[in-house]
């Protein structure tokens, strides 16, 4: 032990230090997948503790939640019902409303809760000490509203000063009668919260009589469960009965399947890392091969020396994983505020601080160390291996990679093909396993793996066929450079696999997105029938916070050159324990009035769902037909105001959305649910009449009534709905192109040490008469070289995992898209890889064409 | 009386090892004539390599001038300097002479691929040829023997018929047989007509010269 720490002390830590520049840039490396790791994990758990936190953490000490199954709510009436079941110590309801508040220095989505004095003995030992909430002033009108402090200070909002909030009825003037801040409050929908009396709320935001939960407090000695049972009879409106919390789960695995997306991201970039180790102490081990033979013909054992490259390489893996935790919180902070714009589906915000486990910390720091060693591993094994008498020749140190023998040729396929395999069945296993995260992970390490071991023998090849080709068409700069490609066919083959990889990535998310998308706007165009719409003004692209009212429809329908308006009402509910989206339409009556709408589009038998709809039964996508073991005729039960109810299923859709959903018809939505809000409305003009005066006719009627509402032409729509899925990817999209900074740094470093390791031929070059254009020029093209063979591999490995992925979406959500050629970004991975590899590669070529020549010409 | 194929005057040259001030030349003037095969000893440390890289053009002097066919070398810029070596200067070296891909005929044509010739290769098999390696020609550095691959440095310093062929140590890594050969076609190629600068320290070596000049400390010596 003693002679290892000496021998790390003198050699090892000393060399680090005096390669200031190699050892910044494996660490950056290393520290770039780290952080993306840690960033990634860190703004999930965020969310997703953000957005328990605000279910559960309202609940105080109560032990069940009676919670609306559906947007709409449920009846206040329940509240006395349930309070006089036996055991039932006391009910509180709450009314939720995400609103948008506007103050003089801005606006902010703010979730506004209804609550009676009642609910502050949810929390036996006072609000304070259980969440060391203060609170200051209270209501005195109706129209009274505490905010959090966080809301105060951001929209520059003071005491009994007033503010506007978004309701059905258009904008509400309200009065900021206190504030709250301290405790748990920033966990608590990230901190942007309100509180009303709830009268007062349910007038302002539209739910008379109605309320979205209702907190049951049971009395001690009872039993939780019997009172549930007892409750669940009582309510006959379907709600929720349940542990606080339970009304959430279905969303959060629908935010469960986004998270495993960004977490494959983050693998990816941690799996590039590795390459960047491997090169650099490849190269550094290779450099100080007579330094390490001197050792051992001085009596230093293999061991020790093999012990101190796994503890130099720890400490680039410390430094590194503290750089990446660092890096990753920066890089959590400012992309948590684009997470929760891309996650419409999580009502959710997020304004407090990050939060983060230990766990986070560790996995990340444990990722960075261990691709540390593991990237230092293969190369002190095999230079070691050397005989020191054979690497004390001057030349040795200039040498590297010996061959591979081979039954090692044929055991990395071996291994290269088992991990194919295992790839191959994970990513058919996603399918039958959708909530099983690790096994997509496992898919990915496994394809990353397979690719990683079976380039080394794609790569060669096609350095063997680029290097006439640059010898033709570039001269003898051309033919150094694709010679200098194949001279260390490892370092080559790796710094490509980066290239390949995250290109593959990039590629094979962007090929997936870009069919999905051509697919939603080809479904969109066929089934958005008008040519005008009055939207929501919340209206996300799936739900609005405040959706309309119903009479609106008559006023627009008064409006010169509107032939007929028709009201469209999209919303979250409980469909048998999961999460669903009813889309409530009145598909037969639009049509009658001449919509544009083809539901030949999304299903293949437009007549059933036509009929099924005007019938009172429901259309369910594919999807959940299949997660619901639906077949056509069969009921499928769903809460209603007057409880549980039974639909019958008539026709399948497709539908491209990764929750349960389902058609009804409006009318019979309307009359069952008793919800006469609308998200939209169609609006369909009369021949001849002129879209654009009629829009702006619509539109003045709007701003006259003061209604929260936009007006839209169906361009608009399909465009507003592609902006919304684009946003939900946007994160991802953020993320791939971390992913493809740490592969610029892999090809940065390799063109460094490729230059440091030709150091002595360049300087020969220069000798014979090379001047130090043709140099640089011959360094820029072989990096050229490299991003051209990772662009194209990256374009092939893109193709196939955008394939495979829509192939997965397909088994996973029933989704059936029919996959495009991603033509421009095949073009772009080649163009790009070769202007990235290029622009990376420039300083390491005006270092070579710089260097002295005596210096490069010296044989030490 | 034209001038001399390569001259020094006044060449000082200090560079610092460690902490240590090394004054390699101090005040070095040499001419060299068109044809003359001139020699330069001196033991380890006396600043024959620095001579020769500053003849050769691999590095400037702190003070004085060198002199190519009359052309002042602290006239022209790197791009400059890198044609007169490509065209007018031959070189070979005691290590690394030869780059590891290129097969021995486009190591011997490698000046003249740099400028694009077209008939490079032809004139580099007619370099091997007179060396004895046309039947190596398609060999790589790593199947030549050291001697061969002194020979195919020779063929590629004589390859552009320059106005110079500077040899560092070119025997240096060679036994006494193999060196001896190489030392004979240098001598073959002054014979010819062509002007050689060799630095060695071995004095036996020298004798091959017409002329001989002796470093010592920085110092031209006899």
């Amino acid at each position: 032990m003693r002679t290892l720490a000496v021998i790390v002390r003198t050699t090892n830590l000393r060399h680090l230090l005096g390669h200031g520049l190699r050892t910044a840039l494996t660490t950056v490396g290393i520290a770039a997948g780290v952080a993306l790791v840690f960033s990634i994990s860190v703004i999930n758990t965020t969310l997703l503790t953000s957005f328990r936190s605000s279910i559960q953490n309202l609940a105080g000490a109560a032990e069940l939640e009676v919670a609306a199954a559906d947007q709409v709510g449920i009846r206040e009436s329940h509240v006395e019902k349930i309070a006089a079941v036996p055991g039932v110590e006391r009910a509180v309801p709450v009314t939720r409303s995400n609103t948008l508040v506007e103050g003089p220095d801005g606006s902010r989505r703010v979730m506004i809760l209804g609550i009676t004095p009642e609910f502050v003995s949810l929390f036996p030992r006072g609000l304070g000490s259980l969440a060391r909430v203060r609170v200051s002033g209270g209501f005195s009108g109706p129209r009274d509203a505490i905010l959090s402090k966080q809301v105060a200070t951001e929209l520059g909002l003071g005491d009994d000063s007033s503010f506007t909030a978004e309701t059905p009825r258009g904008g509400v003037r309200l009065r900021m009668s206190g504030t709250i801040s301290g405790g748990s409050l920033a966990a608590l929908n990230g901190g942007y919260l309100g509180v009303m009396l709830l009268p007062s709320a349910q007038q302002v935001f539209d739910k008379t009589a109605l309320v979205d939960s209702i907190y049951v407090v049971v009395d001690t000695g009872s039993s939780t469960s019997d009172v549930q049972r007892a409750i669940e009879s009582i309510v006959d409106d379907g709600a929720i009965v349940g542990a606080p919390g339970e009304r959430g789960d279905g969303v959060e695995r629908v935010f469960g399947g986004l998270a495993d997306l960004l977490s494959l991201a983050g693998t990816v970039a941690l799996f590039v890392a590795l390459f960047v180790v491997f090169n650099t102490m490849s190269m550094s081990l290779a450099e100080r091969r007579r330094e390490i033979s001197m050792a051992m013909a001085l009596g230093a054992e293999r061991r020790h020396m093999f012990g101190a490259f796994l503890a130099e390489a720890g400490v680039v893996g410390v430094i590194a994983s503290a750089c990446g935790v660092a890096g990753g919180l920066l890089l959590a902070r400012l992309l948590v505020v684009r997470a929760v714009e891309g996650y419409q589906l999580l009502p959710v915000q997020v304004g407090g601080p990050l939060v983060i486990r230990p766990s986070h910390v560790a996995v990340a720091a444990i990722s960075g160390i261990a691709v540390s060693l593991l990237g230092a591993y293969i190369p002190a094994r095999r230079v070691l291996r050397v005989a020191p008498i054979e690497a004390l020749r001057p030349e040795a140190s200039y040498e590297w990679s010996p061959s591979t023998s081979p039954r090692g040729h044929r055991a990395r396929a071996a291994a290269g093909a088992t991990a194919f395999a295992i790839a191959t069945v994970a990513f058919m296993a996603t399918g039958s396993r959708p909530d099983e995260g690790w096994i997509v992970q496992v898919g990915l390490v496994s394809g990353l793996t397979a690719v990683t071991l079976l380039l080394p023998y794609v790569v060669p090849l096609a350095v063997r066929i680029l290097r006439p080709l640059m010898r033709a068409g570039l001269g003898t700069v051309g033919r150094l450079a694709a010679d200098a490609l194949g001279k260390n066919p490892g370092r080559t083959t790796f710094t490509v696999a980066s290239l390949v990889l995250t290109l593959g990535l990039v590629i094979g998310v962007g090929s997936a997105l870009g069919s999905y998308q051509t697919q939603i706007e080809r479904q969109a165009s066929a089934l958005i029938g008008a040519p005008i719409y009055v939207t929501a003004r919340s209206f996300t692209g799936i739900t609005s916070d405040q959706p309309l009212p119903a009479d609106l429809g008559a006023r627009l329908s008064e409006v010169e050159g509107v032939q007929y308006v028709y009201p469209l009402r999209f919303l979250f509910l409980d469909v048998e324990g999961e999460q669903g989206l009813m889309f409530a339409v009145p598909v037969e009556e639009a049509l009658e009035h001449g919509a544009d709408t083809h539901t030949s589009a999304i299903t293949e038998d437009p007549e059933a769902y036509l009929r099924t709809l005007s019938e009172g039964g429901v259309a369910v996508s594919i999807g959940t037909a299949r997660r619901h073991d639906l077949e056509v005729g069969d009921r499928l039960s769903l809460k209603t105001p007057d409880g549980a109810r039974d639909f019958e299923v008539g026709a399948f859709y497709n539908d491209l959305v990764s929750f349960d959903s389902l058609y009804i018809d409006y009318e019979h939505y309307r009359q069952i649910w008793r919800d006469d809000n609308v998200d939209q409305f169609g609006v369909l003009i009369e021949p001849g009449a002129d879209v654009h005066g009629v829009r702006g006719d619509l539109q003045t009627l709007v701003e006259d009534t003061g209604a929260p509402a936009k007006v839209l032409l169906k361009e608009e729509v399909i465009g507003d709905l592609l902006e919304t899925i684009q946003g939900t990817f946007e994160l991802g999209q953020g993320i791939q192109l971390a992913a493809l900074v740490v592969a610029a740094i892999t090809i940065a470093n390799t063109m460094f040490t490729a230059v440091l390791e030709r150091r002595w031929e360049m300087g020969l070059q220069r000798a014979l008469g090379m001047d130090r254009r043709q140099l640089a020029r011959s360094v820029l093209l072989e990096a050229a070289a490299i991003g051209l063979i990772g662009g194209i591999g990256g374009a092939i490995l893109g193709t196939a995992s955008g394939i495979v992925m829509l192939e997965s979406m397909e088994a996973q959500f029933a989704w059936n898209i029919p996959f495009q050629a991603p033509v421009l970004q095949w073009l772009l991975a080649v163009t790009g890889g070769m202007a990235l590899a290029a622009a990376v590669g420039a300083v390491p070529s005006r270092m070579a064409a710089r260097g002295s020549i005596i210096g490069s010409l010296r044989y030490e | 009386m034209s001038d001399p194929a390569v001259e020094a005057r006044g060449v000082f040259k200090t560079y610092t090892q460690g902490t240590e001030i090394v004054r390699a030349l101090r005040g070095i003037d040499l001419a060299v004539r068109t044809g003359e095969f001139l020699a330069v000893t001196g033991a380890s440390g006396s600043g024959k390599s620095t001579l020769m890289h500053i003849l050769g053009g691999l590095d400037r002097p702190d003070e004085g001038d060198v002199f190519i066919g009359g052309e002042a070398v602290s006239a022209l810029n790197d791009q400059e300097l890198a044609l007169i070596r490509r065209r007018r200067l031959g070189f070979v070296l005691q290590f690394f002479n030869l780059l590891p891909t290129l097969s021995a005929a486009e190591n011997a044509a490698f000046p003249l691929l740099l400028d694009g010739a077209a008939d490079a290769l032809e004139r580099a098999m007619d370099g091997l040829r007179a060396v004895g390696l046309a039947q190596r020609a398609a060999h790589r550095p790593a199947q030549l023997s050291g001697g061969e691959q002194q020979r195919v440095a020779l063929a590629r310093a004589l390859v552009t018929r320059p106005a110079v062929v500077f040899a560092d140590e070119p025997t240096g890594n060679l036994d006494s047989k193999t060196g001896g050969e190489i030392l004979q076609l240098l001598r073959a190629a002054a014979d010819d007509g062509q002007t050689i600068v060799m630095v060695t320290h071995d004095d036996r070596s020298a004798q091959v010269a017409d002329r001989s000049v002796r470093l010592a400390d920085g110092l031209l010596t006899g």
